[in-house]
């Protein structure tokens, strides 16, 4: 852009509207001058209002004893046990909810996925209405229902005994069967763990001979059998060291309906999540890498778990994370039914307990902005989305 | 002969059997249903569960229901008088008592009006929105006022008095219907999407009576399907304004304007919704002087809109990162300015783009506005719960909280299935 000479001032003016570069500096400065502006009002109203609290502001209050209580086995939390420790439990009761519920939701929605693939219309549409019943309907309110369903329960005040005695239901929640550990325990899981070191070498080798020879040995079931079959002989040759008690009312293994409900209303709200990903990924696989295995003579199953399962998994790697992510989310959920994870230490009981609002709900922010940095970074270390190989 | 490369064949392998045989109904049923063991092992299980779970559905819900009763307790005692101990049916007369105010609220009752002439309005404001012209506006207005001129004859007809229920959603329903069939072609639909822009002030206007001669509601008197609604549109619409924003912050090559853009967006990703919502009840008040502080419908409002913002703003800047760069280059080569090239050329074609998005962000929006009632709004999800429904009614939370679970499940499903249209289209518009 040249100019000759004398640009009078409206045409300078005009010059810094119309050239890209000065426009952006023009912009910028403006947008964070609006920014500064806003910020410091804000800031100056949260420092007014910080003054009129009159606690000032800081994290000493986390050394200090709770004085409330949580009853989460294993860690709990009793009453002089300061808020530190309450935050600690919290995070271990948000990491445990939200591990059952993602396991669950991944068993439950690659089986639904499974289904909807299948040729098998009438089981296929099956999967697809529960999956878009639990997808549509909000979450909280499963949870809400779950939990209503357990109070009534409760109300009835009898225990149900559940899978041949296994497990029992009553008022206070699931009790799980207890295992019983005899003199000769150690023995029995030395045998296990053998087992699973045989497993894992005989997988090596087996893997090493396929390379080499283009020979597949057959897998699965050797494999179960060696690591289910020395364990069970074992047990059962030293006289049962290692027994299944049935659960009773009053055991210590006992779930509480509060995690009960929210773990089962997550874990299907996910199931359907995750069945819609896995199904988008495999549809996302080229039919032509089916073909193409057919003709090179791999058989149907083959195709399916050599071809396309490692394609489409590939492809629904990122989504899958995303999913477990909305599971990790939708755990603060447990606020509505009184299951104390993080939010509902930080969000509600500490900071009712201690006053200190704003210095709670900025550690609860930070925890899941540092929760969805890691698994944002995961995600990229996992590496990209792959070719769908089309 | 070993071959040169391990896994190719050896020798030549054996024909394979023809493919399966016969035609028509049991080819289908052989390749679908019974083929093989385990697939006739899964039909005949799915059938078997299906068969069950709507025996057991139907039960409930139809045969051991209870139609008149004066409370749940009275609903149960008469289940096990009529069909024995054990037995379990739907106590449905606890739905009709608790209707109005699942739907209403503490709306005042003399006022309710208003909100028929709301859910009219929103009929009208959504039509332009999810088709090209308005001729499904005129369908329904048809189908409503026919439906009730019906009922009057069938009145007539068996001799019973006549009841013509002729309300403000009729009548709003009646005019924009009429409207829509002399001046609803799709050249007209600009207007028409104008007027619906301007629907969520008028829903406020009406509700909260700020227009002059309305007589004023606070905010508190708001609950049930009534503050559902409010909140959903409210949010949006503010979403939709605040998520162009980030979108265009997002689009922008001013780092000083995409890094902070970014940043609030993946906050607002991470952060789950009710910690946000508990900084609504207890954080926002202190980002503003004393005795400013906007009502605790206001804060959720706000929170919502930016928790749908950002999914706004990732839909859009989707969108406007498809857009070609061709497409400035060429408007710029035209003589266009850059913001008439931002608003006519490239904008057009993002929203496009991204609409299946925004629908998805609208459904995810009906779903998370249940979780208000973790901050105490009773909206219709906290009115179906047994901490608002009177002792009498109690005992049937499942029949309260599975008729707005059905509620849900159609608007979801109705905005999930729009998107997935929305979607084939995008794919047939060869772009």
């Amino acid at each position: 852009m040249t100019f000759n000479g004398n640009t009078s001032q409206a045409a300078r003016a005009a010059m810094i509207w119309h050239d890209r570069h000065r426009r952006a500096a023009l912009l910028q400065t403006l947008a964070l001058a609006m920014v500064m502006l806003a910020g410091s009002w804000l800031l100056g109203n949260v420092l007014a209002g910080l003054s009129a609290r009159g606690l000032g502001f800081g994290f000493g209050f986390l050394q200090r004893p709770a004085g409330y209580a949580i009853a989460t086995a294993p860690v709990g939390l009793e009453p002089t046990q300061s808020h530190g420790r309450a935050v600690v439990v919290g995070l271990l009761n948000t990491a445990v909810v939200t591990g059952i519920a993602a396991v669950a939701a991944l068993a439950l929605g690659l089986a639904a996925a499974a289904l909807r693939l299948s040729p098998n219309w009438l089981a296929g549409g099956v999967a697809a209405a529960v999956c878009a019943v639990f997808g549509a309907v909000p979450v909280l309110l499963w949870i809400l229902m779950l939990a209503t369903a357990f109070a009534a329960l409760a109300a009835t005040e009898t225990a149900m005994p559940l899978v041949g005695g296994l497990l029992m239901a009553d008022g206070a929640g699931l009790h799980l069967p207890a295992v019983a550990l005899g003199p000769d325990a150690g023995v029995v899981a030395g045998v296990t763990v053998l087992s699973a070191v045989t497993v894992a070498a005989l997988l090596i080798r087996w893997r090493r001979v396929r390379d080499r020879t283009g020979r597949a040995a057959p897998v699965l079931w050797p494999a179960v059998l060696t690591l289910i079959l020395p364990p069970v002989a074992a047990n059962l040759m030293l006289g049962q060291p290692v027994t299944l008690a049935a659960a009773a009312p009053g055991d210590a293994a006992l779930v509480r309906p509060a995690l009960l409900s929210l773990a089962v209303g997550l874990s299907l709200h996910g199931a359907a999540r995750v069945a819609e990903t896995t199904r988008r990924a495999v549809l996302a696989v080229n039919p032509d890498q089916r073909r193409a295995a057919l003709a090179l003579g791999l058989t149907a199953q083959q195709a399916m778990w050599l071809v396309l399962v490692p394609l489409a998994a590939r492809i629904a790697r990122p989504g899958l994370l995303r999913d477990g992510m909305a599971i990790l989310r939708n755990s603060s959920l447990a606020l509505a039914v009184g299951y104390m994870d993080v939010t509902g230490v930080l969000g509600a009981a500490t900071l009712a307990e201690t006053g200190r609002d704003l210095e709670c709900l900025l550690l609860l922010a930070g925890f899941y902005l540092a929760a969805g940095w890691l698994v944002e970074r995961l995600g990229r270390a996992l590496g990209a989305p792959a070719a769908t190989g089309r | 002969m070993r071959p040169p490369l391990p896994y190719l064949a050896a020798r030549r392998l054996p024909a394979a059997p023809p493919p399966m045989g016969g035609r028509g109904l049991r080819r289908w049923l052989t390749e679908t249903l019974f083929g093989t063991p385990a697939n006739t092992a899964l039909t005949v299980l799915t059938l078997a569960l299906l068969l069950w779970l709507g025996h057991a559905l139907w039960q409930w819900g139809w045969t051991q229901a209870v139609w008149q009763a004066e409370s749940a307790e009275a609903c149960r005692q008469t289940v096990i008088a009529l069909h024995g101990a054990g037995r379990r049916g739907a106590c449905w007369p606890a739905v009709a008592a608790q209707a109005e105010r699942l739907v209403y609220g503490a709306y005042p009752e003399a006022l309710r009006w208003r909100i028929s002439a709301a859910i009219g309005l929103l009929a009208v404001a959504l039509v332009p929105l999810m088709a090209r012209d308005m001729r499904p506006l005129v369908a329904i207005a048809a189908a409503v006022i026919g439906g009730k001129v019906a009922l009057v004859i069938a009145a007539l007809a068996t001799g019973g008095p006549p009841t013509l229920d002729f309300g403000p959603t009729t009548a709003i329903l009646a005019t924009g219907g009429a409207a829509a069939f002399v001046f609803g072609r799709a050249e007209n639909r600009r207007v028409w999407l104008l007027a619906s822009a301007a629907f969520p002030l008028v829903l406020n206007a009406l509700l909260w009576g700020w227009l002059p001669g309305l007589a004023a509601v606070p905010a508190s008197m708001a609950g049930g399907g009534v503050l559902t609604l409010v909140l959903v549109v409210n949010a949006f619409a503010a979403a939709l304004v605040l998520g162009m924003l980030l979108a265009l912050g997002l689009w922008s090559e001013l780092s000083l304007v995409r890094g902070p853009t970014a940043g609030f967006v993946a906050a607002m990703r991470m952060v789950p919704p009710v910690p946000l919502l508990l900084f609504a009840l207890i954080g926002i008040p202190y980002l503003f002087p004393p005795g400013a502080v906007p009502g605790l419908l206001a804060r959720a409002t706000l929170v919502m809109a930016a928790i749908t913002a950002a999914g706004v703003a990732t839909a859009l800047a989707e969108g406007l990162r498809a857009v070609p760069e061709g497409q400035a280059l060429a408007a710029r080569a035209l003589g266009m300015r850059d913001g008439r090239i931002l608003t006519s050329v490239i904008l057009p074609q993002a929203i496009r783009r991204a609409t299946p998005g925004l629908v998805r962000a609208a459904a995810r929006l009906v779903r998370a506005s249940t979780l208000v009632m973790v901050i105490g709004l009773t909206d219709i999800l906290a009115m179906a719960s047994p901490t608002v429904t009177p002792l009498r009614w109690q005992g049937a939370v499942l029949e309260l909280y599975g008729v707005v679970a059905a509620g849900f499940l159609c608007i979801s499903w109705a905005l999930a299935r729009y998107a997935r249209r929305l979607d084939g289209a995008d794919r047939h518009m060869g772009v």
